[in-house]
């Protein structure tokens, strides 16, 4: 059945809510994502606009009160959603594995990196702790990381933010997962760095066939490193496209708004693009369109109906009732 | 390493000589000598006298300080107790055993007790297996140790006539101070379990060693315990040497033999040296015990390694 399925993950409807003592927050609500396989996906948005959040409902690694309430999550056509905790361990880190913005505090202190890596190995597969030792050391190598011997046991503290990225990296790739999901890798980092690390992720792409999530909100890392972009507001995708096709023909005025606002060498004007406003609150979503508030190119229809995802060729997907026939067949 | 342990234990020096300097100030300050305490009401002016004489009383407590720190640090020699007429170090070495013996039996107590009701009221946080180890945390802190220890002779020794009420023979006799005395220390220890467990619970490794796939069980044993532990081992060794130096109450309500009721006699009868004697042990033990502390604490965390 596996060889059938074309996607590494496909995420059909997926709606993650926080049911807090003042209310439910629909963090995540109606999302549907695919990623082929060998494709390298950016997720974009600005904070809170549920990115992160779709990310750990994919490792159900939500916190309470978080919860899926509704959607599916097929991971080679296998859905994740309904998974007994047990079933989970066995696929977090095997199938699918994660890395995290802050490679500072995202190792244990008191153990050696080395040591935290074999802990993965041992967790999936059935090795001796030579074999796993040695299987540390070759993926210390592949991600480049320089002496994989003598790092081996250096700890955490000793080693410098890009190489605890490799670390990461290296603890995400080591048992070949079929998706890796990046929760802003290289936030962190600087420019330099961050480079070797994009080149290092697209190159295991290309070595191993993993898929990567790519969660950030930084453009410039997409148009780096993904194939395909989903852009988020507010707990829904506003806008899918190839990459290319994004940066060419951004679509949905958020988009729009995002790509203006990333300073240009070419630039003259003296104040930045912004778009303004806020994130609106998740409780207290404007009726209509999420983005209308902020948007400059609203219409009366825009507070009164939540367009759907319209299709405007060549897999450019865009929620906006600017292309909706409808909408603008009734202004014409 | 090595270095820095004889380095601590070098600074040790200065510590004990200054709070031998503090001990014969407050002596010096305090109202009464050591010969009318012994005395009472049957003095004699000779043998005040040739007493006052013989232990060097006349001069000042400067001088008497200058000739105890020559005495102990260049010839070991603590002087003689005044009141039982013996060296202090026997005196001290005698009631050690009971001491250690009470130490080492309450700190188990403490620690078996205290670190497991710490994890299950972190694991379990909010639910009623959490307020009751809290509550018998909060019970071990606040319940004067005195009271618990005649409310557990009460109970035990008395109405149940299960175990003796006093003395430190057999076994038996060690099973309610051990438990009066643990009792109190593992209220600490829980509580500070707790909070170190669920602070360590927060942070970003965790969420790293649950996407590696290990299962709670795993997460908080393997990566949470062991950075939570750090502040608990040095709060552990601590008190250990506290109650190595002494646990006056413990010992005066279950009539035990040790150092803490030493010291507490000392007092009360003015015996200088056996004071003296008693209180640099206890200091030197309390310090000997924070240095085994940081040494623990480097070797759970590596990024304090010497």
């Amino acid at each position: 059945m596996e060889n059938n399925v074309k996607n590494t993950l496909e995420i059909k409807g997926m709606k993650t809510h926080f049911f807090t003592r003042r209310g439910v927050v629909p963090a995540v609500d109606g999302v549907d994502i695919t990623i082929p396989k060998a494709t390298i996906v950016g997720i974009v948005g600005e904070s809170g606009c549920g990115k992160s959040m779709t990310a750990m409902s994919v490792m159900q690694l939500l916190q309470y009160p978080g919860r899926i309430v509704e959607g599916e999550i097929l991971l080679d056509g296998e859905n994740l959603v309904g998974k007994t905790k047990k079933e989970m361990c066995e696929i977090r880190g095997n199938d699918i594995s994660m890395i995290f913005q802050e490679p500072m505090t995202s190792l244990n202190p008191v153990y050696t990196v080395g040591k935290q890596v074999t802990e993965a190995i041992m967790l999936h597969q059935d090795v001796s702790k030579e074999e796993a030792k040695r299987m540390t050391i070759d993926i210390f190598k592949k991600v480049g990381i320089p002496e994989p011997e003598k790092r081996y046991s250096s700890y955490p503290h000793q080693l410098s933010g890009g190489l605890r990225q490799r670390v990461m990296i290296g603890m995400a790739m080591v048992c070949k997962p079929k998706l890796m999901i990046a929760d802003e890798p290289t936030t962190a980092l600087d420019v330099t760095i961050e480079a070797q690390i994009l080149h290092l992720m697209r190159q295991l792409r290309d070595e191993t066939g993993t898929s990567i999530m790519m969660i950030t909100h930084n453009l410039g890392v997409v148009a780096e490193l993904c194939d395909y972009v989903y852009v988020m507001y507010a707990g829904k995708v506003m806008e899918a496209a190839p990459v290319k096709e994004l940066f060419k023909n951004p679509s949905h005025p958020y988009t729009f708004g995002l790509l203006n606002s990333i300073p240009k060498i070419t630039y003259t004007k003296d104040e930045l693009y912004t778009i303004k406003g806020m994130v609106p609150n998740l409780q207290q979503l404007p009726s209509g369109c999420r983005f209308c508030p902020r948007c400059e190119k609203t219409m009366r229809v825009c507070t009164e109906k939540m367009p759907e995802l319209i299709d405007i060729g060549g897999g450019h997907l865009v929620r906006c009732c600017l292309y909706d026939k409808e909408v603008v067949g009734a202004y014409e | 390493m090595f270095k820095y342990i004889l380095k601590r234990l070098l600074i040790c020096i200065p510590v004990l000589i200054t709070v031998v300097l503090i001990i014969f100030w407050m002596l010096n300050v305090l109202p009464g000598n050591p010969i009318e305490q012994m005395m009472g009401e049957k003095l004699k002016p000779d043998v005040v006298e040739r007493l006052t004489e013989k232990w060097g009383l006349n001069d000042p407590w400067i001088v008497r300080f200058g000739r105890y720190i020559r005495d102990v640090f260049l010839h070991g020699d603590f002087g003689d107790s005044y009141k039982k007429n013996r060296p202090v170090i026997d005196l001290i070495s005698e009631s050690f055993p009971n001491t250690v013996k009470l130490a080492v039996s309450a700190a188990l107590v403490a620690w078996l007790v205290g670190i497991p009701a710490g994890i299950v009221s972190a694991v379990k946080k909010n639910t009623i297996f959490d307020r009751l180890c809290m509550g018998f945390a909060l019970c071990g802190i606040s319940m004067p140790v005195f009271w618990a220890a005649m409310l557990l002779q009460f109970i035990f020794g008395y109405k149940l006539n299960l175990l003796p009420i006093s003395g430190y023979t057999t076994w038996k006799h060690m099973i309610l101070p051990a438990i009066v005395l643990g009792w109190s220390s593992s209220g600490s220890i829980a509580r500070l379990t707790r909070s170190n467990l669920l602070e360590a619970m927060r942070n970003d490794y965790i969420r790293t060693a649950r996407a590696k796939g290990l299962n709670e069980g795993g997460v908080i044993y393997k990566h949470a315990l062991k950075n939570s532990m750090m502040p608990v081992v040095t709060t552990m060794a601590i008190q250990f040497a506290g109650l190595l130096s002494g646990a006056t109450i413990t010992e005066t309500v279950f009539g035990i033999g040790g150092i803490g009721r030493l010291t507490v006699n000392a007092l009360q009868t003015r015996d200088i040296p056996l004071l003296q004697g008693s209180i640099i042990f206890s200091t030197a033990l309390i310090m000997i015990g924070n240095l085994v502390a940081d040494i623990m604490y480097s070797f759970l965390d590596p990024r304090v390694r010497v």
